[in-house]
């Protein structure tokens, strides 16, 4: 299909760019947008632009949020000694579902990869290290487990271990729920290798 | 395994072809360009999810097509059939593999699931070209017998990767150096280890498969041999802990000039995998038909080893490999692949081929031109 410039092709043009869209899939979406009702357009032009306005970062974890600091951050119920580091906000959103966690977070903004171009700089490494202060007892890495994940643990560990606080990982291993037959086999052996005494 | 059905829609010049294999050999017969390899290819897609040579799913569409497809069916030695299938599509740039319409993700996964062993004039560089057209070999053999080996490869290639940009990135080099680069020295010695310590161990096994296949071909006046020569000395090693402890003292050793360089000189990536008849370094001293029979002794090595290693029985693609060779040396490679398992060749004459259809039923010849298959022996009529 070739477009003119026109109004449609140019939405199709801005669907295609998101992350998971191909050509086809943008047009189908922007054919459906143009099918949809005034109103609901309008609602979700102003959810885009809402989000767009009030979302901000948190200065002391960097996870998106409307107030800062964030809800989190901001809750005495919480325990502040104790930062889990993440790599982006969405894996926030999953160890929150887990109910589990009582700690705060950090949010590093992704993972060394210097392929991409990205380096140290280019996440909160710095504002990590400052939030470091005597009573944190424990932080946890909680980092993708790819060699990107792997490098950002390595060379996060070496920055916090001079500074005493203890440094912790996530377990790498069998999903729980998993199956070990069904386990693939790269996952199986590394969980071999790290086996515990029990 | 084996193939008992393959359709191939603009796949190259096949535009729409099908086959109904034999589980013998299958002869596909027909002049130059006609469309043999292509089909050979096509297998290729299946078993590894890409073309054992194309360097792109975009070469391989027909022209001027906007998609295509290969099926098949596949037969388990557990006598389960599994519909296998590719499909790319040029607009939206994608590619889909599917088992019994299940989608396989990622496409890496699949690898070792349907062994194949493939042998063509494409193949020729493992015996004459550099050292790493022989790692590409070994590292093929041992990713479809060991998915723990290909996920180390995969790795590795990365760290790599990543490496050298830290080492030849000049932005890279404001920042402290040392400590960037750490993280993936560990990750190198971890994978790089992994991948030295099982090269060391395959080429051990090897050795004793291209012997006796070697023997077979020309006799045991010639010695064939593979040998291990990693970049890393590894003679003292006891253990592929031994082996990370190495690659590391090497990589704090070797540190200035890598900087200097700006490439990773440490590791896998720099390994020799050297080849010799009676001791004699193959690439200098070898002539054309040691070089041939030499390739062909590593390819029946490998159907020996992944025989051995795999849950199926690999099937033989076996591409140019009887226009070289002499009428006797044909015959007396057919009867040793006959006895193999489901085997694939082409070829521009019949001759050869007669006595084989003769011999057994399980043996069929297809006859190939300009993309289509014009005739079928024994006929799919009769
Ligand atoms: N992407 C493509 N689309 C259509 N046709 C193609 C494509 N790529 C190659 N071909 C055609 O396929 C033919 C080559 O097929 P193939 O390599 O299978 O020949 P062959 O039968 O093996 O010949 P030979 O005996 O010379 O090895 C050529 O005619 C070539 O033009
Ligand atoms: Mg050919
Ligand atoms: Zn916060």
């Amino acid at each position: 299909m070739l477009y003119t410039a026109d109004s449609l092709h140019e939405l199709i043009e801005e669907f295609a760019q998101l992350p998971g869209i191909g050509r086809k899939s943008a047009q189908r979406l922007a054919l459906y947008i143009l099918k949809l009702p005034k109103e609901e357009v309008a609602a979700m032009a102003a959810a885009l632009m809402n989000v767009k306005e009030k979302m901000r970062y948190c200065t002391t974890c960097w996870n998106f949020t409307e107030t800062d600091p964030c809800p989190v951050c901001s809750n005495p119920k919480r325990d502040a000694n104790i930062i889990c580091v993440v790599e982006e906000p969405n894996d926030v959103m999953a160890i929150e579902k887990t109910n589990d966690y009582r700690g705060h977070y950090h949010v590093l903004g992704g993972a060394l990869a210097p392929l991409e171009g990205i380096g140290p700089e280019d996440l909160k490494v710095k504002e990590l290290l400052v939030r470091i202060t005597p009573e944190v007892h424990e932080v946890i890495l909680a980092l993708n487990p790819n060699i990107e994940g792997e490098a950002t643990t390595i060379y996060l560990t070496r920055l916090l271990k001079p500074l005493g606080v203890d440094v912790t990982r996530l377990a790498r291993g069998i999903p729980i729920g998993g199956d070990l037959e069904f386990a693939d086999e790269a996952t199986l052996s590394r969980a071999i290798e790290g086996r515990v005494a029990v | 395994m084996h193939l008992t059905s393959l359709t191939l829609k603009n796949f190259r010049n096949h535009s729409d072809t099908a086959f109904d294999f034999g589980e013998g050999i299958n002869v596909l017969l027909g002049d130059n360009g006609q469309g043999k390899t292509n089909v050979i290819e096509a297998i290729s897609y299946l078993c590894l999810t890409k073309s054992f040579y194309a360097a792109s799913d975009g070469f391989v569409l027909g022209f001027g097509k906007e998609m295509f497809e290969v099926e098949s069916t596949i037969a388990t030695e557990s006598g389960h059939l599994r519909r296998v299938r590719v499909a790319y599509s040029a607009d939206a740039n994608e590619k889909v593999f599917s088992v019994n319409r299940q989608k396989i993700e990622p496409f890496s996964s699949v690898i070792g699931t349907f062994p194949v062993v493939i042998c063509s004039p494409e193949h020729a560089p493992i015996t004459s070209g550099s050292p790493a057209d022989r790692r590409r070999f070994v590292d093929l053999v041992i990713s479809q017998s060991s998915a723990v080996y290909f996920h180390d490869l995969l790795e590795y290639r990365r760290v790599l990767r990543h490496r050298n940009k830290v080492l030849s990135d000049a932005r890279w080099k404001q920042e402290d150096t040392a400590a960037v680069l750490e993280p993936w020295n560990e990750q190198l010695v971890t994978f790089g280890g992994s991948l030295t310590w099982r090269r060391k161990h395959f080429v051990e096994e090897f050795q004793s498969f291209i012997t006796t296949a070697y023997h077979h071909l020309v006799g045991t006046e010639e010695e064939p041999a593979i040998g291990y020569k990693p970049g890393t000395r590894i003679d003292e090693c006891a253990s592929q802990k031994d082996v990370e402890a190495l690659l590391r003292s090497e990589l704090a050793e070797k540190g200035a000039a890598e900087a200097r360089l700006g490439i990773t000189l440490v590791g896998p990536h720099r390994d020799e995998i050297p080849l010799t008849i009676n001791g004699l370094d193959l690439r200098r001293f070898a002539s054309q038909g040691q070089h041939k029979t030499f390739l062909v002794a590593l390819k029946l090595g490998e159907f020996f080893y992944l025989k051995e290693r795999c849950d199926e029985t690999p099937i033989v693609l076996l591409d140019d490999v009887f226009s070289e060779l002499d009428e006797h040396r044909s015959l007396k490679l057919l009867r040793y692949v006959e006895e193999l398992n489901q085997t694939f060749v082409t070829s521009t004459t019949p001759q050869v081929f007669d006595h084989l259809l003769q011999r057994s039923g399980k043996h069929k010849l297809f006859m190939i031109q300009n993309g289509a298959l014009v005739q079928e022996r024994p006929s799919a009529l009769a």
